[in-house]
């Protein structure tokens, strides 16, 4: 990544880390096999979200001449809220699990189908 | 110089003859290895080897491919036979650690529903692929 701009001194490492507590985050995000032979397509709502937010200029819009840190947080949270939004609203455009996958025609999975269990079980937390 | 994205068909060259030792066949009698699409075949019992080309579009993780070791129909009723498989799910674990330093990996919990799965994320580096690759 180029940077277009000069950043201040970031006085001390900080890290912000995103958990979804939900059972079924991991399936839901990753995919899975079951057992009787069934498939779920993987969802990356996170990847999505990170994908097509642009964070370093989120980072310098919240950055105002004054708190690195203060911004860092903003773009935390405004980051926080692109992964809800792709989790509510995000069309995948994929097919059913197993042969209906690859089959013209068969109904597809607009969204994420939650009852908000998932979507309310993020947890950020900030580590310095 | 621009190097090609690896195919499909070089990751097979490279994972056939590393995972083949550990894998099953398909119901079908194919040995349990398969790039999708198209969808893999039934499941036959014992480690299976399925890969598909990863979300690069979507994502800033580069990784181009994924592959899922899934340890398909081996019950635990059976210990002697579901011992032997999860050696041989171990190993394959190791082999792959072993041959791509860069990765991601994917951990599920083995539960009631979820048989043991486990997924390499893979971005290949040219030395692996130097022989197969054309540069321009």
């Amino acid at each position: 990544m180029k940077l277009t701009w000069n950043p201040p001194p970031i006085p001390r490492q900080i890290v912000a880390r995103y958990t979804y507590h939900a059972d079924y985050a991991a399936e839901v995000h990753e995919g899975a096999y079951y057992l009787n032979g069934s498939r779920g397509m993987a969802r990356p709502w996170t990847d999505v979200a990170i994908a097509e937010n642009d964070l370093p200029l989120l980072l310098l819009r919240a950055y105002s001449g004054g708190d690195i840190r203060a911004a860092f947080l903003v773009m935390v949270f405004q980051l926080a809220d692109a992964f809800t939004e792709i989790l509510d609203s995000y069309d995948w455009g994929v097919t059913g699990s197993t042969e209906k996958q690859y089959r013209p025609g068969m109904p597809t999975w607009q969204t994420i189908t939650d009852s908000g269990e998932l979507r309310d079980s993020l947890e950020v937390t900030i580590h310095e | 110089m621009s190097e090609q994205i690896p195919e499909s068909l070089d990751l097979m060259a490279i994972l056939r003859p590393l995972l083949t030792p550990y894998l099953t066949t398909f119901e079908d009698g194919r040995l349990a290895i398969w790039v999708e699409p198209p969808i893999a075949p039934k499941a036959g019992s014992g480690l299976h080897c399925i890969i598909q080309r990863h979300y690069v579009a979507l994502s800033n993780t580069a990784y181009q491919w994924q592959v899922d070791l899934v340890l398909h129909g081996v019950q635990a009723d059976d210990p002697v036979l579901y011992e032997a498989n999860l050696k041989k799910f171990n190993q394959a674990i190791a082999a792959m650690r072993s041959k791509f330093p860069k990765r991601r990996e994917i951990r599920r919990p083995f539960t009631e529903d979820l048989p043991p799965q486990f997924r390499f994320l893979l971005w290949l580096e040219a030395t692996y692929l130097k022989p197969m690759l054309i540069y321009s």
